[in-house]
């Protein structure tokens, strides 16, 4: 008998405290938060058991107050686990990153999951103006899953993993850039952060020569003398000797386009191809390396990965290495192999 | 002899089918032949004993006059109610007393097995007559081995029920116990072997012995090492011990091809938790957990959700309830008055319910599959343990979200492991593993040994 009571008493005094129906819960999907005029000013996209798209607008001088104010605007309680997109202006990105961050990290209906974008050129605000029946922050999140594959320019991953890399001293943060271009959202490139700062973003060749580095997908265009190659895979090794670094790619490339006289059936011609490939690599990459070094962002994560294999501590390694890219690409999809006649 | 036949007259004084019969074979000595008319063949009683002792003068012994196959010379009067309730004709001669059977054919004829159809593999089933099925079984086991243990149970009904075992293989703790278990049962009346269950198991939500109308299977289970009970007028069998594995998968499994059964196998130990978990996974993640559910499919659970008047948890209720009363009137109703009443339930549940707004579509689909993964089992008495964990996980997850769900799951692996059937454990042959057993039953693959946990005659054919 007192068992039972007790069962009892534990299942009706203590169940159903978190009990929610789905119907009273606004999914918020998509964030985009600016500051303007000492104001933080965002727009939340929330999707419920309506079939439209709502988009309500907050602004507060405070990041908690700006999240609290949607409650008195939507009849819903916000529930934030189907957040998918965290879209900041170039201000916040670069003043009050800090601020932002430590208000998500702090709070725990928020999970980390959701991907961080920087909205350079306009207010993020803008991107929420449009009437869609698609949802903005799925479509982003679905652009960068995408490019990934296709052309290789984003950066998909998730905001806990930007957070780890701005706590940790060692590794300087990446996060996509995006801008509406003629009333389209438009992937940029990849940004840079140092510490909690926005520096910069990288334009599309540069953003696929970083995720290369980075040993991400591998999908980068090179154009020489009438040829397009597409280099596809690569397998990057680093080698740390004092303060040398050697990087080791071996390269696998295909060819897209060819308006060339040359031969193709002829192997010599592929060694031709294929030195020049290496040559035009080298270059891109060691422009890349030296921007990221004049401004001091260790974008390619030198300081850990030589840690890793060292064991040494070197603050601003990659500012004071020598680094030195052996490349070998080699030629193996030569498609149709034909010759064009101009006669 | 005459206080023989005043004591039978006072007795079955209101037995209006009693017959006593006296033979005079010549002036000095008479014969009493007594019987119950209801009980009897008028047929065998002419031929085995009238007939013998009406055309003779002199009798010096009456046993090798009546040419009946089983003729018992009984040691006490008291003996003689049993002989005559089991269709023995008494025959009085002096002080001697002979039982003669005379049994009449009150039973059905052996049909095909309702509870456990199979499309290969015999179709015979038990009767209500414990030598017909004594003889199904004998004819499967031809051997010297195979023992029959008979106690009398029931102070009214004094039933006849037979422990059948095979010597060489059965454990004899195991034998001796469910004889001192059959032993102590003291009841009025016994109907059927049903009527045994609780002397013979312990309290527990899942059943641990097999009922089963098929002499194949009982075959089976005493070459394993297994026990069978056979009641007088019960058309069914016990097996024991049973383990969970034997419930799961039914007993015609064993004559299909191994590689298609095995599939099948697998199939059904999925849909023996989804049974159970499937209606609780839903309302705790509907519920509680929203951050479970994809975003696509959560925006449309609120839509769905959108119009309807009732919690989550009471629509579930509310299906679970209704389709437990249906398929109680399926079990129940007369199938002469025909299936119409599965049909309007079907229609009930399904789009008129949706329509008026009183469930949604998803709950209908939920409640579906739960259904349907519980109509894979046959044995009633599973699906009943299915139905009480279902509503056990309900009730939790609806209370606590997945966090109840998960700590019902290990009540329920906890309440699984701890129940026993006859000293042997619930999972066996999971835990403890067992080679043989699991290749056996738990899925069809080739075997040439019996179980070590049940017997130590653990060859079965040459290795």
């Amino acid at each position: 008998m007192k068992k039972i009571l007790l069962i009892f008493i534990i299942l009706f005094l203590t169940g159903c405290y978190d009990y929610m129906e789905i119907n009273d819960l606004g999914f918020i999907t998509a964030i985009g938060i600016d500051y303007e005029e000492d104001t933080y000013k965002a727009t939340f996209e929330i999707l419920d058991d309506s079939d439209d798209i709502q988009k309500i607008k907050s602004e507060s001088k405070t990041i908690s107050n700006l999240f609290d104010n949607i409650s008195l605007i939507i009849s819903k309680v916000p529930d934030y686990h189907h957040l998918k997109t965290v879209i900041i202006s170039k201000s916040v990105a670069q003043n009050h990153l800090k601020e932002l961050t430590d208000f998500l990290i702090r709070s725990p209906e928020i999970r980390n999951e959701f991907l961080l974008v920087v909205c350079e050129g306009t207010s993020p605000l803008e991107l929420f103006k449009k009437d869609s029946k698609e949802s903005i922050g799925e479509k982003i999140a679905k652009l960068i899953k995408t490019s990934k594959n296709q052309t290789n320019i984003s950066y998909d991953r998730s905001f806990e993993d930007i957070l780890e890399k701005i706590l940790n001293k060692k590794m300087e943060a990446t996060a996509s850039v995006i801008t509406l271009e003629n009333d389209e959202i438009t992937l940029k490139g990849i940004g840079l952060f140092k510490g909690y700062n926005y520096k910069y973003f990288l334009d599309t060749k540069k953003s696929s020569l970083l995720n290369i580095l980075n040993k991400e997908n591998t999908n980068y265009s090179i154009f020489i003398e009438n040829m397009e190659t597409k280099i596809y895979e690569s397998n990057v090794k680093y080698d740390f000797k004092e303060n040398t670094v050697t990087i080791n790619i071996n390269a696998k490339a295909k060819i897209i386009e060819n308006t060339t006289q040359m031969d193709l059936k002829d192997n010599k011609n592929y060694l031709i191809i294929e030195k020049k490939l290496n040559k035009v690599l080298e270059n891109d990459l060691n422009d890349l390396i030296n921007n990221l070094k004049d401004n001091n962002i260790d974008a390619i994560n030198l300081n850990d990965r030589q840690y890793k294999k060292t064991r040494k501590n070197r603050n601003n390694y990659l500012k004071n290495a020598d680094i030195k890219i052996n490349i070998d690409t080699k030629i193996n999809w030569k498609g149709s192999i034909f010759q064009i006649d101009e006669n | 002899m005459n206080n023989y036949i005043k004591r039978i007259k006072n007795e079955f004084a209101s037995s209006p089918d009693l017959v006593i019969k006296k033979i005079n074979i010549n002036l000095l000595h008479k014969v009493y032949v007594i019987f119950l008319d209801t009980l009897s063949s008028q047929d065998k009683i002419n031929d085995y004993i009238l007939k013998k002792l009406v055309n003779i003068n002199l009798i010096f012994n009456i046993e090798n006059i009546l040419p009946g196959g089983n003729v018992v010379k009984l040691k006490k009067y008291d003996e003689i109610e049993y002989y005559l309730y089991n269709g023995f004709t008494i025959v009085i001669d002096n002080k001697n007393i002979y039982a003669v059977e005379t049994r009449a054919d009150i039973v059905r004829s052996i049909s095909t097995n309702e509870t456990e159809p199979s499309i290969k593999g015999p179709k015979s089933a038990f009767v209500e007559n414990f030598q017909i099925n004594i003889g199904l079984i004998k004819k499967r086991i031809k051997n010297h081995h195979l023992k029959i243990k008979n106690i009398t149970i029931g102070r009214i009904s004094n039933i006849n029920v037979g422990i059948l075992y095979i010597d060489n293989i059965a454990k004899k703790e195991l034998i001796e116990t469910v004889y001192q278990k059959l032993e102590s049962v003291d009841i009025d009346l016994i109907n059927d072997s049903a009527d045994l269950y609780p002397y013979l198991t312990k309290k527990s939500i899942f059943p641990t012995l097999i009922y089963t109308e098929r002499p194949d299977r009982c075959a089976d289970a005493l070459a394993s090492g297994k026990i069978v009970i056979i009641c007088d007028e019960s058309p069914n069998a016990i097996i024991l011990p049973a383990f969970l594995v034997d419930f799961l998968h039914p007993y015609s499994d064993r004559y299909n091809k191994s590689v298609n059964i095995n599939l099948t196998k697998i199939i059904r130990l999925i849909c023996f938790f989804l049974s159970i978990m499937v209606p609780a996974f839903y309302i705790s993640i509907i519920n509680y957990n929203q951050e479970a559910i994809p975003t696509s499919l959560i925006i449309n659970f609120a839509t769905q959700r959108s119009d309807i008047p009732f919690p989550a948890v009471i629509e579930c209720f509310m299906m679970l309830i209704i389709c437990e009363i249906l398929r109680e009137s399926d079990l129940r109703f007369p199938t002469k008055y025909g299936s119409s009443v599965s049909v309007l339930g079907a229609l009930l549940i399904g789009e008129a319910a949706v329509s008026a707004g009183l469930v949604t579509p998803i709950m209908i689909i939920i409640t579906a599959f739960t259904y349907i993964s519980s109509l894979i089992f046959t044995d009633i008495e599973i699906g009943n343990a299915i139905r009480t964990y279902r509503f056990i996980f309900l009730i939790i997850s609806a209370m606590f979200g997945l966090y109840g769900f998960m700590i019902t799951f290990i009540f329920f692996i906890l309440n699984l492991c701890d129940t026993k059937s006859f000293d042997f454990f619930y999972t066996f042959p999971i835990s403890p593993f067992d080679n043989s057993y699991f290749k056996d039953v738990f899925f069809k693959l080739k075997n040439n040994l019996r179980s070590k946990y049940l017997t130590k005659n653990i060859t079965k054919e040459k290795l």
